[in-house]
């Protein structure tokens, strides 16, 4: 059986084609995971986090945008 | 021909290959002279101040410690599915492994949800839900932008659920997406499934069965669909959702849940 999609949003939004998908992956870094996009070598761009703790959401250098080095 | 045809292939190559690799190379030295001096001294100059920012940032981060912790459900709740790269997600592989964490951490004292959700996969929805209802600390949810479909059931799970004023709740029939073989029985699993969405609502929350159930198949109130949209306060005149408010009064909830509890500890 399918997943049933309990969602206001129209189906042919959810699944429309022709869409480029984002050079994007999930990694822990400092502990966090976070979802990241590679932009060279080893330097990925912060795209959000995923942790619960408020706290690490002011942490300057884990802002969405910021550049790591791993 | 031996000496013309090497002749010639080197100049195939001399005109190939240099102009791929002196090209690039000779561009940035034209260009710097004619005008661009000034934004490299600039660059030059800021670079190492955000560096020391950076760095500075890293080791003086106050040590700030939240006994709060907040889950945030944002997009399409999703499912053993993955959606496409357009849809913004919450993964449940991502919440629940975090809501273990949040129930195990002798830190965590309290769980803040904060959904703006369009929806989802309902079996990822009610997993979710039911690990937020189950958890052994106190939980307060906050409905902001938006709480719909499967939302509901997410935003109901907590001990405590607070709307925004602005936010709004659509409550409609769970529908199939797809091919659908074998009619009746697909439609038989529909409605069990519709089901266990009521049955949680309902269990949860002061809303009656025959009330959702009303919501849920209102004609005329959704252009394209059946089913109803609630703002704010109406949610909670209904008895779906428990009181209007954003973040200070979840807080401050959260905090008053937390000390009973702690009280209700220390007498046992």
């Amino acid at each position: 059986m399918d997943d049933v999609l309990y969602t206001i949003m129209p189906i042919s939004t959810i699944f429309e084609e022709d869409t480029k998908p984002g050079n994007y992956q999930e990694i822990i870094y400092d502990g966090i995971q976070m979802q990241v996009e590679h932009i060279h070598l080893n330097k990925f761009k912060i795209i959000r986090l995923y942790s619960t703790d408020p706290a690490d959401y002011l942490k300057t250098y884990l802002q969405p945008g910021e550049i790591i080095n791993i | 021909m031996y000496y013309n045809s090497g002749f010639f292939n080197k100049k195939i190559h001399a005109a190939n290959l240099p102009t791929k690799v002196q090209n690039p190379k000779q561009a940035p030295p034209i260009t710097p002279p004619v005008a661009p001096k000034p934004s490299k001294r600039k660059t030059k100059n800021i670079k190492p101040e955000i560096e020391a920012i950076k760095e500075l940032g890293e080791s003086n981060i106050p040590t700030y410690k939240s006994n709060i912790h907040c889950m945030t459900i944002i997009g399409q709740v999703e499912g053993h599915t993955i959606l496409p790269p357009q849809n913004k997600t919450t993964k449940y592989e991502h919440l629940i492994p975090q809501l273990v964490a949040v129930d195990q951490n002798p830190d965590i004292e309290g769980m803040l949800v904060i959904l703006n959700t369009v929806g989802g996969d309902v079996e990822a929805g009610l997993a979710i839900a039911e690990m937020i209802k189950g958890l052994s600390k106190p939980t307060v949810s906050l409905v902001l932008g938006g709480g719909h479909s499967i939302g509901v059931p997410i935003a109901v799970a907590s001990n405590y659920s607070f709307i925004a004023p602005t936010a709004t709740m659509t409550i409609h029939p769970v529908r199939l997406t797809g091919l659908v073989i074998g009619v009746p029985a697909t439609l038989d699993y529909l409605e069990r499934m519709q089901d266990r969405v009521v049955q949680f609502v309902v269990e949860n929350s002061n809303i009656t069965e025959e009330n959702f159930r009303e919501l849920m198949f209102k004609m005329g109130d959704l252009s394209r669909d059946i089913g109803t949209v609630i703002v704010g306060k109406d949610a909670v005149k209904c008895g779906l959702i428990d009181e209007l408010g954003t973040i200070s009064e979840a807080t401050a909830k959260l905090k008053q849940l937390i000390e009973e509890k702690n009280l209700q500890g220390g007498i046992h």
